[in-house]
C-alpha cells in the first residue's frame, strides 16, 4: 500500500501552517483537516488528562486521511509547546488495502515512533523552511503485521451490536482503541471515526464510530448530549467571518462611524419619503407622480409600451 | 465596536487575554467598577459555559502561559459598570504569524489560498476596527541596541507598512491605536525607572512611523503603554543565545509568583473610552440633524399635506415627524447609556497610557 504524509504544525519561529502535504490533495481536503484541527485546538485542554491521543479517520473525495492531533516534542522560540496534526493520506486506489490493515496500524503504529509520527522524520532546526512541502510516496511494509490481529483486539465485552444508522460509541482509552479495531472489521470499507471527540467535533462531522473525550469518556453513551456552540468564534480557513451582527444588536452601532458608510445605501432607501418631504422640488414631484397617472387614464402608456411587432400581426 | 490586536507571533497577544481575564474577568477584580463578560443572549447554562471559555485563559489555574493563537478568533464581549452594560465590543485575537506571512505571500508563489484569504480578512478587520492594539515585546525592543534591528524583530516594521498603507488609502479616516509594550517586567531595570519612562521612549523610537503618522493625521488618537501579564517579579525569564543570526536567542518564561497584571485594563479602557468619545460626537451630530429634519418636516404639516399624502398614498409630514422623533429619542437613550462612562474610562486609562501627538 502506498501512502503520503501530512503535517500541520509550527516550527521554531514560523507560525502554524501546512508543512507537509500529499502532492495531489485539493484545497477542499486540506480545509476539512483544518476544520478538524481547529476544533481540536479549541478544546485541546479536554484531552490533556487522557492516557491516549486523539485519532481521526476521514474519507474525502481525494483520499482517506488517518490523522492524530496533539503535542509534538518541541517548543517554539518563546518556549511555547508546539502542537500538530499529523498522519497519513491514502488515495482511493489503495483504500481497500488501507481498510484491511487499518486495525493493525491503530494498534501498532498509533503512538510514539509509529507511522503517524511525521515530526520524527524532520530536522527541527531547519523546519522553518518547510512550507507545504509535497510528501513523497511511502510503502507500508506488510511484514510489520507480525502479531495476529485477533490477539491484538482482544478486549472484554467488546462484542456489541452495531446500529446501522446511529454512530457506535466506544470509550476513549486503550480498551477503546482495541474496540475500535474490532468495530472497524464490522464495516466493509473505511469508515469515518473519531477516537477522541468533543461535542463540537461530533456535531461538525459525520463520524460512524465515536470515542468521546472528557471526564465521562469511559462510559459508553449512545444518546450523545451535544453541547451548543459557545461564545467565541473563529475566522474559518475559507475566509468566512461570521459577523457578530448576526447574533447581537449593538445599540451603539447607530453612532459607529465605521458602520455608517455601509449603512448609507440602506439609509438612502429608507429615508426617501423623508427626503421628499424635506427638500425635493415640488413641481418635479407633481410631474413625476401625476404624469404616469395621467397617461394611464388615457391608456397612452400602454400604447407607448406596446411592441411594434405586435401591431403588424 | 471592534478592537483588533496586531502583532507578530509570540508578541503576547493571547497572554494579554489572560491579563484581561485576571483584571476585568469578574466584577470584584478592579476598583474602577468595570468588568468584562463574554456576550451571550443564550440561557443561563450556556452563558455560564461562555464564562468558562473566557476563564480558560486564567493564569492562576495552572500557573502556565496560554498557548499561542493558531486560529484567528473573534471574542464578543460586553463591558459592564456595576452590573449594567456600558457597551459591547468584538475583540479580535489574530494569529500572529499572519503578519509575517503578508510579505511571505509576495515572496513565494506557494502561499495557500487560505493564507491569502486570512491576510485579506486581517485587512478587513483593521478597516472595520474602531481601535487597534499594536502589540510588541518590550524585551525584544530593548534587547537589540540597533534600532532598525529592534524594529524588524519586534514586528514594528510590518505594522508600519500596514498603517502607512492605511493612511494612504484612507487619508481622512479616524483611527484609535495603542502601542502595547508587553512583557515589561522582563526588561532590564534601567528601562523601568520613572514608571517605565525610558521603555516608553524606546517604544516611541521603534514605532517612529506610527508616531509620525499620528502627528500628521489630526483624526488619529494614539497612545503607548507598558504592560505585563504577571507583574513585577512574578515570572522568571531564561535567555539562551543561539549564535544563529536568524534567531539570536530562545527564551523561556516561568510563572513563579501569583500573577498581578500591570496596566492591562488601561489599554482596553483607552480603546473603549476614545471610541465612545467619537461615538458621542456622532450622536450629537445625529441628534442635531434629526432636529433640523424635524423642524423642516413640521413646517409642511397641515391639512393640505394630509390630503396630498392621501392622494399620493405616502406618509404625511406628521407621521414622518413622529418617526424622526422616535429615532431622536433612541439616540438620546443610547447616548445616555454610555456617555457617563467616557470620562471615567479615559481618566483611568490616561493614568498609565501616554498619549502620542
Amino acid at each position: 500500500m502506498i501512502y503520503q504524509r501530512l503535517l500541520y504544525s509550527r516550527s521554531l519561529s514560523r507560525d502554524y501552517r501546512w508543512m507537509i502535504i500529499p502532492p495531489k490533495i485539493s484545497q477542499e481536503g486540506l480545509k476539512v483537516l483544518n476544520q478538524l484541527y481547529n476544533l481540536y485546538d479549541k478544546y485541546k485542554h479536554v484531552f490533556e488528562k487522557s492516557s491516549v491521543s486523539p485519532l481521526y479517520c476521514l474519507n474525502h473525495a481525494d483520499a482517506t486521511f488517518l490523522v492524530s492531533c496533539g503535542l509534538s516534542n518541541y517548543k517554539d522560540k518563546d518556549g511555547r509547546d508546539i502542537y500538530c496534526l499529523q498522519g497519513i493520506s491514502v488515495t482511493q486506489e489503495y483504500r481497500r488495502h488501507f481498510w484491511f490493515i487499518l486495525p493493525w496500524i491503530l494498534l501498532t503504529n498509533y503512538e510514539g515512533e509509529g507511522l503517524l509520527n511525521i515530526w520524527k522524520n524532520i530536522d527541527f532546526s531547519g523546519a522553518d523552511d518547510i512550507v507545504r512541502r509535497a510528501s513523497e510516496d511511502y510503502a507500508f511494509r506488510l511484514d510489520r503485521l507480525d502479531k495476529p490481529l485477533a490477539k491484538l483486539i482482544q478486549t472484554p465485552g467488546s462484542s456489541e451490536k452495531l446500529h446501522v444508522n446511529e454512530p457506535a460509541y466506544i470509550p476513549f482509552d486503550r480498551n477503546g482503541l482495541k474496540e475500535l479495531s474490532h468495530l472497524l472489521l464490522s464495516y466493509n470499507d473505511c469508515t469515518d471515526f473519531a477516537f477522541g471527540a468533543t461535542p463540537e467535533i461530533i456535531k461538525k462531522f459525520n463520524f460512524k464510530i465515536i470515542a468521546k473525550a472528557g471526564p465521562r469518556s469511559k462510559r459508553k453513551n449512545s444518546t450523545g448530549t451535544v453541547t451548543a456552540d459557545i461564545t467565541p468564534f473563529s475566522v474559518s480557513n475559507d475566509g468566512q467571518i461570521k459577523s457578530i451582527d448576526e447574533h447581537f444588536n449593538d445599540p451603539t452601532d447607530r453612532f459607529d462611524p465605521r458602520k455608517k458608510k455601509v449603512g448609507m445605501i440602506n439609509k438612502v432607501k429608507l429615508t426617501s419619503t423623508k427626503n421628499r418631504l424635506l427638500g425635493e422640488n415640488v413641481s418635479f414631484r407633481i410631474v413625476s407622480q401625476f404624469f404616469p397617472r395621467l397617461l394611464s387614464v388615457f391608456k397612452i402608456d400602454k400604447i407607448l409600451k406596446r411592441p411594434k411587432s405586435s401591431g403588424r400581426q | 465596536m471592534k478592537v483588533t490586536m496586531v502583532g507578530i507571533s509570540g508578541s503576547g497577544k493571547t497572554t494579554y487575554m489572560s491579563s484581561l481575564y485576571e483584571t476585568l474577568g469578574d466584577a470584584g477584580q478592579n476598583d474602577a467598577g468595570f468588568y468584562l463578560a463574554p456576550r451571550s443572549v443564550q440561557q443561563f447554562d450556556k452563558a455560564i459555559l461562555s464564562i468558562g471559555d473566557f476563564s480558560r485563559f486564567s493564569l492562576v489555574n495552572k500557573f502556565k502561559w496560554p498557548d499561542g493563537t493558531q486560529q484567528t478568533t473573534v471574542w464578543p464581549f460586553t463591558v459592564y459598570y456595576n452590573s449594567k452594560p456600558v457597551t459591547y465590543f468584538d475583540w479580535i485575537d489574530y494569529r500572529g504569524g499572519i503578519l509575517t506571512e503578508i510579505t511571505d505571500a509576495i515572496d513565494t508563489n506557494d502561499t495557500s489560498e487560505a493564507t491569502k484569504s486570512e491576510i485579506s480578512d486581517l485587512a478587513s478587520h483593521i478597516e472595520l476596527s474602531n481601535a487597534v492594539i499594536l502589540v510588541a515585546d518590550a524585551f525584544v525592543l530593548t534587547y537589540y541596541s540597533n534600532i532598525k534591528e529592534a524594529r524588524h524583530r519586534s514586528g514594528a516594521r510590518r505594522i508600519h507598512e500596514i498603517f502607512t498603507t492605511y493612511s494612504r488609502v484612507y487619508p481622512n479616516r479616524n483611527l484609535i491605536f495603542v502601542i502595547m509594550l508587553t512583557k515589561a517586567d522582563t526588561v532590564d531595570p534601567k528601562w523601568k525607572s520613572d514608571n517605565y519612562a525610558p521603555l516608553i521612549e524606546r517604544g516611541m523610537e521603534v514605532f517612529n512611523q506610527m508616531v509620525s503618522l499620528c502627528k500628521q493625521n489630526p483624526t488619529w488618537e494614539g497612545g503607548i503603554v507598558p504592560v505585563s501579564a504577571v507583574g513585577e517579579g512574578n515570572a522568571k525569564r531564561t535567555i539562551i543565545p543561539t549564535g544563529d543570526v536568524i534567531h539570536p536567542f530562545k527564551s523561556e518564561d516561568v510563572i513563579v509568583g501569583f500573577p498581578s497584571p500591570l496596566n492591562a485594563e488601561h489599554v482596553l479602557f483607552y480603546c473603549l473610552g476614545q471610541t465612545l468619545k467619537q461615538m458621542k460626537a456622532e450622536a450629537h451630530k445625529s441628534i442635531k440633524q434629526r432636529e433640523k429634519e424635524l423642524s423642516e418636516v413640521l413646517k409642511k404639516a397641515g391639512l393640505v399635506n394630509k390630503i396630498w399624502s392621501l392622494i399620493t398614498r405616502k406618509p404625511d409630514a406628521e407621521s414622518v415627524a413622529r418617526s424622526i422623533l422616535e429615532e431622536k429619542n433612541k439616540d438620546y437613550e443610547v447616548l445616555s447609556q454610555f456617555e457617563p462612562h467616557i470620562e471615567p474610562l479615559l481618566n483611568k486609562a490616561l493614568e498609565r497610557v501616554r498619549r502620542i501627538a
